[in-house]
């Protein structure tokens, strides 16, 4: 054992020895700078001549190197926002410039994986990339494709909840804002978006990128889990800057989430990007700005707010077949503060995205889940981006419920009522009732096709109101076993309800109901 | 500090310009000027702000030469005769570099041979 522990430290030595021989280093001139005023996450550095705007610096301290991004080119100073522990900066502490703009590694390894703001593993599993393996680096600021190079959308991308791909639907390409107060369900429906990529076998799986931007650990681990359980980790990364990292990381993340999803479209797959969420990333820009002395406009914002979301918005797209035809989707999240839709930020947002799924509490409170105001709800995009099925059998489901929402202040005087308003009525009462949903269980697009169908179409209407979820269940579970090979995969595979399904579906659920008394 | 550094420098070395047989009664102002705003804690910062542009000023540029070690008055000489005599050269003992000298100009642009360096750029190689 000893002449085998020997052995080893000769060899490590030898090969220390050649690489100290083999080792050249000219000394030559560099830009560098000094640290002057440090606090806060920020530091401001004297020199720097040759900086280039978000460049990435060194910070050579006691404890070992900070980086640092320049974010302040100003006549004299260069202000730099810290993306380490700025607990080891002093003044006087040299800067070096590396030459490179802020980038991350990037890569199909990175699958599975939790990943920091700056590409860094923090789930405990190892280093992302091998040793023999040189990972790509994209820019985490990067300009938007150009009109040319993009195509109108006209892929759905299902979320699995009856209420948005009915009338919210959402296309690959497309940017769909989730706007709601807090603990209305926004995270569950991204979540439960990200679950359902796998159920909707016609199109290829596209890759999910979570970002949390300020959140609990408990409660990015709490989503890790879930997506772990569902299988979804296997096509998802999440990229996590938790509450208690600093505002630089907090400001970054969806930057970085951005950069990976580029990644993959690039390579002509399909993305999805969640940033859960840009309110939070609206507030730690805010610190980072005041903090650099830049001056407060609105709410204290800097000048340039709308623009931090817009530049990141902007690159989520449809690629033409000439540029790969990959897409990135984005599904941005903002909060609002006791519905206030029309505040600064939310209304930012609302403008830049193709739609927004408004998310109100005393829906939520009425039991009412998830709950989606439809009507102030919209998809820019539309139908041209809805599978044809779908479209088929909830055409006319947006406004039924508009109806029903004008006639509810006479729901309680169901008695004097003439036959035909109280047909309304009951119609919106069970259109409601089966568009709720419970959280963490996306329905596939074939299901919904049945259900929607046997809705609308009047096979539902003598169910009780209290009884319809459950007979929902009964439905899906019905044709599951008896019917998945000559309805549900028809639909499923070609995406549209032939005439020739639509007889057999009409004839099984006459079947259901006889079997369901 | 109610201005910077900088700002305060340039109207210390302009006052000098305009008045420079008041040099010591501009000096005892300047203090007292400091002391009302109450700036007195970036003197330092200051002094080194105004020694940069009085040594632009006449076209020549501050230079540090840090050494573990002080250097002898042959290494001395041959470093300066690498420099003009405009240049204010300035030594200073930084033990932490081990060996060889660290030239920084300006504040801005370095030119490192110190035996600390070249063990960092070999760790971050490897």
């Amino acid at each position: 054992m000893d002449i085998l522990v020997s052995h080893m430290s000769y060899d490590i030595i030898e090969k220390l020895k050649k690489e100290i021989e083999g080792f050249k280093d000219e000394p030559k001139l560099e830009a560098t700078g000094q640290v002057v005023e440090a606090a806060d996450g920020v530091v401001k550095i004297s020199g720097l001549a040759k900086v280039m705007s978000q460049e990435m610096i060194t910070i050579e301290t006691d404890e070992g190197d900070v980086q640092a991004v320049a974010f302040n080119l100003e006549e004299t100073m260069v202000g730099a926002i810290v993306l380490g522990d700025f607990s080891y900066i002093k003044t006087g502490n040299t800067v070096k410039l590396t030459g490179q703009v802020l980038a991350i590694p990037v890569g199909k390894e990175m699958v599975g994986r939790v990943v920091d703001s700056l590409g860094r593993p923090v789930d405990g599993k190892g280093p992302i990339f091998g040793a023999n393996v040189k990972p790509q680096y994209y820019s985490v600021e990067k300009k938007a494709p150009s009109v040319l190079a993009r195509e109108s959308v006209n892929t759905p991308l299902h979320t699995g909840i009856k209420a948005i791909d009915s009338m919210i639907p959402i296309g690959r390409g497309q940017r769909e804002l989730i706007i709601g107060d807090r603990q209305t369900g926004k995270t569950s429906i991204a979540i439960d978006a990200i679950i359902n990529q796998q159920n909707d076998t016609r199109q290829r799986t596209p890759i999910c990128i979570y970002v949390a931007v300020g959140q609990k650990q408990s409660n990015i681990v709490k989503v890790v889990k879930t997506l772990e359980a569902a299988g979804a980790m296997n096509y998802t990364v999440v990229v996590s800057a938790p509450a208690s990292s600093s505002a630089s990381l907090w400001y970054l993340a969806p930057y970085a989430g951005c950069a990976i999803g580029e990644y993959f479209m690039d390579q002509g797959e399909d993305a999805l990007i969640i940033y859960d969420d840009l309110s939070k990333q609206a507030t730690a820009y805010r610190e980072i700005s005041l903090l650099l002395r830049r001056p407060p406009g609105r709410e204290a914002y800097p000048g340039d707010i709308f623009y931090l979301h817009s530049r990141l918005l902007e690159r989520a797209a449809k690629m033409n077949k000439e540029h790969g035809g990959g897409s990135l989707t984005a599904l941005p999240i903002i909060e609002t503060q006791l519905g206030d839709g029309s505040a600064y930020i939310p209304t930012n947002v609302i403008s830049i995205t193709d739609g927004q799924i408004y998310l109100e509490s005393d829906l939520f409170y009425q039991g009412i889940r998830p709950a989606v105001n439809a009507g102030l709800s919209v998809s820019r995009v539309g139908s041209s981006a809805q599978t044809k099925a779908i479209k088929k059998v909830a055409g006319k489901l947006r406004l039924e419920l508009a109806q029903f929402r004008e006639l509810q202040a006479f729901v309680q005087f169901g008695s004097d009522l003439d036959e035909a308003t109280r047909k309304k009525i009951a119609r919106g009462q069970l259109i409601t009732e089966i568009l709720k949903q419970s959280d963490g269980a996306p329905v596939s697009f074939e299901k919904q096709t049945i259900i929607f169908y046997a809705a609308l179409k009047g096979y539902l209407d003598q169910v009780p109101i209290e009884k319809v979820r459950a007979t929902e269940g009964k439905l899906i579970d019905y044709f599951e076993k008896l019917h998945e090979g000559d309805i549900l995969k028809p639909i499923r595979e070609s995406g549209d309800l032939a005439e020739a399904v639509e007889e057999k579906l009409k004839k099984a659920l006459e079947q259901f109901l006889v079997t369901a008394k | 500090m109610k201005y910077s550094a900088n700002i305060y420098a340039r109207a210390l070395v302009a006052a000098l310009d305009d008045r420079p047989e008041e040099a010591a009664k501009i000096k005892d102002r300047f203090l007292a000027v400091l002391k009302k705003a109450g700036d007195s804690r970036g003197l330092q910062a200051i002094v080194t702000e105004a020694e940069k542009l009085l040594v632009k000023k006449n076209g020549g540029r501050k230079i540090i030469i840090e050494s573990p070690r002080p250097l002898s008055s042959k290494n001395l000489e041959a470093l300066q005769h690498s420099f003009s005599s405009k240049d204010r050269i300035e030594t200073v003992l930084t033990p932490s570099l081990v060996a060889g000298v660290r030239v920084t100009i300006d504040g801005e642009w370095t030119i490192d041979a110190t035996l600390k360096g070249k063990l960092q750029k070999l760790f971050v190689k490897n």
